[in-house]
């Protein structure tokens, strides 16, 4: 595998029964990137997550990891033994890694205000979610996977755990794999892109790169852009027309022009429902 | 067995060891001279030990694994560095040992009831399943049945239900109705059942040595003729011409519970080995 790769996908794809989940899924991700991974509900983020955490045997496919690379992976339910103690819980990742880190485990627990010696049923959902990261954290992870990470948060909890992910990352030189619907959540957050729509990857990018590349042109109700370039998404409303274009080229007036935003790319992307090569 | 373990199946080892201590103390203090203890002392033997297999079966192997699904606890034993497949091997072999030290201590219990049995002057019965190995090897086969009937459903209660039924369909199987036949029997023309065997067939032969059920044959003579001698002539009548017992004798007990040893060893490994496989397949291995 390519030097600099933190994990690599190569035609993976999961089948249950007649259906597939996920198909021909191939895309780099290079190291130290934070990936964001969006799609619809059923779109089969979880199936590529379980899969790259080793947790599901692809039905065809590989992934490939650095030689010495490491997964963890937290569900989206933070499943954890409920009569565990967090301290427990950190015990059992030491158990089963080759590398552990206690300071860091218990930084995070102390860092959320998590109760170390309470039985972990009697946590709250959040309280539950923060043990997961802290076993996560422990074990030094070369990539970290983490589905729907934030679902069990507070809007305030959200932005300090993602402030302290991403602090682990800069720290500690690791990647991460993180899958959302929550497109808003992303911004200043994900520099890399991972668009799954209906068990096939629409596109594996940069974010810097794919913002630098669309464009938003609003201007008077108009069945053709102002510009030529690849049309994203049409909108009209009332006497107004709104494209999300592939492309920069200027505009007069009365047409306006701004640079978009990951959330209208990534909706316009989703509900287009084009398949771009990655 | 380690901490991790410990700390997630010691409630089953706590109730299971104190399950057998209590049945241990009740039949080491109970008094067998009476017929009412006799009979109660003769239920325990013959049913205790399988009923702690089957404990250990249903809520031991079946949980297992099926516990950690359902919890999807798997989800954070099996995304750590450590694989599925040698998670695995340690739970299991983990849980062995408390298997093995149990069913060593049921062993014996039931040795030691046995022996205070034959010192009355009541009919003793057989120890034909007392055999440690046997018994070793009947009780990790239903663990290891538990234990792959979990992988296969990842569901407590329907493995658990699942194991109960097939664990005990083979246990009577093998029992009732398969043991006579693990060796071939020894056949006995004309003579009657001795005592001390162990009894697989018996009948009438016609002149070209076909078999005759006893009992087809029992329902033409003996009831429209209740003297023996005219008995004997219906029987001639009919073509009988000899009468046979098939048994195993005493002398190869030792033989036919080898046997039964073996298949029950080669069934612990193959379901163990399948359960193996099974997560190997399912899981990603690195």
């Amino acid at each position: 595998m390519t030097d600099g790769l933190a994990l690599a996908a190569h035609g993976l794809g999961k089948r249950y029964r007649a259906t597939w989940a996920l198909r021909d899924c191939s895309f780099e991700l290079p190291e130290g990137r934070v990936a964001a991974l969006v799609g619809t509900n059923g779109a089969g983020k979880t199936t590529l997550l379980t899969m790259i955490a080793g947790l599901l045997q692809p039905t065809e496919g590989e992934v490939r990891l650095p030689r010495g690379g490491r997964v963890a992976f937290v569900a989206q339910d933070k499943p954890l033994y409920r009569n565990f103690t967090p301290l427990d819980m950190l015990r059992v990742g030491a158990k089963l890694n080759r590398q552990w880190d206690q300071g860091r485990a218990i930084d995070w627990l102390t860092r959320f205000d998590v109760p170390p010696g309470r039985p972990c049923g009697k946590l709250s959902g959040g309280q539950q979610a923060q043990v997961a990261f802290a076993v996560a954290v422990g074990s030094r992870p070369s990539l970290l996977v983490l589905d729907e990470p934030l679902s069990d948060l507070d809007p305030l909890a959200r932005r300090a755990v993602i402030n302290e992910l991403l602090t682990e990352v800069a720290d500690t030189g690791m990647t991460m794999v993180m899958s959302t619907h929550v497109v808003a959540e992303l911004s200043g957050v994900a520099d890399h892109l991972l668009l799954l729509a209906d068990g096939a990857l629409l596109m594996s990018g940069d974010v810097d790169d794919l913002l630098a590349e669309h464009r938003v042109y609003i201007g008077p109700r108009s069945p053709e852009p102002p510009v030529p370039g690849r049309i994203v998404q049409a909108s009209h409303a009332g006497g107004q027309s709104t494209f999300v274009l592939q492309g920069d080229a200027p505009v007069d007036e009365p047409w306006t022009v701004r640079p978009a935003t990951l959330e209208e790319v990534v909706l316009a992307r989703l509900s287009a429902g084009w398949t771009v090569a990655a | 067995m380690t901490w991790l373990t410990w700390r997630i199946e010691r409630v089953k080892v706590l109730v299971g060891a104190a399950l057998v201590l209590i049945a241990a103390a009740v039949l080491l203090t109970l008094n067998v001279n009476g017929p009412v203890t006799m009979t109660g002392a003769r239920v325990a033997l013959t049913l205790g030990p399988p009923a702690f297999a089957v404990v250990v079966a249903v809520f031991w192997g079946a949980p297992l694994v099926a516990r950690e699904y359902e919890q999807r606890t798997h989800l954070v034993l099996w995304s750590q560095d450590r694989p599925a497949t040698r998670w695995l091997a340690l739970r299991v072999a983990h849980l062995l040992l408390p298997v093995v030290v149990l069913m060593f201590v049921v062993n014996v219990v039931a040795r030691l009831t046995l022996d205070r049995m034959r010192g009355t002057a009541i009919q003793a019965m057989p120890d034909y399943d007392l055999w440690l190995p046997l018994q070793l090897a009947t009780v990790i086969a239903g663990f290891a049945l538990g234990v792959l009937v979990g992988v296969l459903t990842r569901n407590v209660v329907l493995s658990m239900g699942i194991t109960l039924v097939a664990y005990a369909a083979l246990r009577l199987y093998v029992g009732v109705i398969a043991r006579p036949h693990l060796l071939p029997p020894l056949r006995l023309l004309d003579k009657v059942r001795p005592l001390d065997v162990m009894f697989v067939a018996g009948g009438y032969l016609d002149r070209d040595g076909n078999e005759l059920a006893a009992s087809a044959v029992q329902s033409v003579c003996v009831g429209e003729h209740p003297v023996i001698a005219a008995q004997d002539q219906c029987l001639v009548a009919h073509g009988i011409v000899r009468s046979f017992v098939d048994i195993q004798p005493a002398s190869r007990l030792t033989d036919l519970r080898l046997v039964e040893f073996g298949g029950y060893a080669v069934l612990a490994i193959a379901l163990l080995a399948a359960a193996w496989l099974v997560l190997r397949r399912r899981e990603t291995t690195r």
